[in-house]
């Protein structure tokens, strides 16, 4: 299978970011697949989060660094917006130096932000020292201003990480893409910025879940590896719903994991406890 | 190490036929309920129903339509009496027979055109 040779190809680092500067185009929901997924590879993960939101700590429940978004003494001090970024300069460090992977979940409006760091401290740099290998992952969905974003939030971390792998994944929450109508805002958006992107990107898929199969397990805070197991009892503790009910979203969810796994075999290839 | 990930996509995979059985289940039961309360049935209970259990419950209504279906000159079927109030059922009449009535139409026609006849007779 397709990961059991992703576990022994490589033993570098990976340095995943998670970003779109857009809200609502499953930034969380993807960074909650990354780390997922590194924990049944038996990856070491560390994570942090440029969010307001803190979602990503909610679900994943241990120690996640989180940035604070913009600081009152940015406005003062133009320096102390460089110095909050500090503990996760430090993280990576740390996380290079053990051969341990890192996803980095970007919230919205905070890519110029993140840009403008990696940029005065030249991150890519010591990323290539510390021997980490960047992939750079942008979630959008089939809407105009997201593929828009998606794109500008392409642009603008390649010019500051030119040797990391670009992975564009295509959110069908609200509709294919196939089925986008070649007239529409959205289809125009899609050929002008995302289709000159994909002589060096790999697409994935991520499908939309059955309708609110998903959301009462996410505002349970439920991790998505563990739902394929869990008792429909706990399932319907959690979420409330009827004993059938419960039975077909947790199906539902997990057979939607298990498919996007499969995605993510194609891209990640995670520094394993074997090869370190 | 990927012993994890295998057994993920095992217990996955169970889950996920367990999911789709049950579903299949609901629909049918779902229908049944449809077919024998109508009025009663609360259509935000078909949430849960993806697409695939949406097409289980329309076949298994289709079939019990087919399967009774009234043949031509049957009585209709007694119905509900809450959806008895609110429909067309009380409208609902047997079709004559349309060899009956071309029979009484020709018969008519002869005694009209007899009758004229004797009149215009008894005038002349």
């Amino acid at each position: 299978m397709t990961h059991h040779k992703a576990a022994m190809m490589s033993g570098a680092s990976q340095l995943i970011i998670m970003a779109n500067d857009k809200g609502g185009q499953g930034k969380t929901l993807a960074s909650l697949l990354v780390a997922d997924h590194a924990h049944l590879h038996d990856a070491p993960l560390a994570i942090a989060q440029l969010d307001a939101q803190h979602r990503l700590a909610k679900t994943v429940g241990r120690n996640v660094l989180t940035i604070p978004t913009v600081t009152r003494e940015a406005r003062r001090d133009p320096t102390a917006d460089a110095r909050s970024f500090t503990p996760l300069y430090h993280m990576l460090e740390r996380a290079g130096a053990r051969n341990t992977n890192c996803l980095l979940d970007i919230g919205a409006n905070q890519v110029g932000r993140f840009a403008n760091w990696v940029g005065i401290v030249e991150l890519d740099e010591d990323l290539h020292a510390w021997a980490f290998e960047t992939t750079v992952m942008i979630p959008f969905v089939a809407e105009g201003e997201g593929i828009r974003q998606a794109a500008a939030t392409a642009d603008a971390l390649l010019q500051h990480f030119p040797r990391a792998k670009l992975v564009l994944i295509q959110n069908e929450r609200d509709g294919e893409f196939a089925h986008l109508h070649e007239a529409s805002d959205a289809a125009a958006v899609y050929r002008a910025s995302i289709e000159p992107l994909m002589d060096r990107a790999t697409l994935l898929r991520m499908p939309a879940i059955a309708a609110g199969s998903w959301r009462p397990f996410e505002a349970a805070h439920c991790r998505l590896m563990d739902l394929p197991l869990m008792p429909v009892r706990k399932v319907m503790a959690l979420t409330g719903l009827p004993y059938p009910e419960s039975k077909i979203s947790r199906g539902e969810v997990a057979a939607w994991t298990s498919e996007v796994f499969g995605e993510l075999d194609r891209v990640l290839n995670w520094a394993t406890r074997e090869t370190t | 190490m990927a012993e994890q990930r295998d057994l993920f996509d095992l217990a996955a995979a169970d889950a996920a036929n367990i999911g789709t059985t049950t579903q299949a289940e609901l629909a049918q039961d779902l229908a049944k309920e449809i077919l024998r309360h109508p009025s009663q049935f609360d259509p935000n209970r078909l949430k849960v129903l993806g697409s695939d259990g949406l097409r289980l419950l329309l076949a298994a209504v289709r079939r019990h339509a087919v399967e009774a279906a009234p043949r031509h000159g049957a009585l209709p079927e007694p119905v509900d009496r809450g959806v008895q109030v609110s429909s067309w059922h009380q409208l609902q009449k047997l079709e004559p027979n349309r060899w009956l009535r071309a029979l009484a139409a020709g018969l008519g026609s002869g005694f009209f055109i007899l009758a004229c006849g004797l009149v215009a007779a008894a005038f002349s």
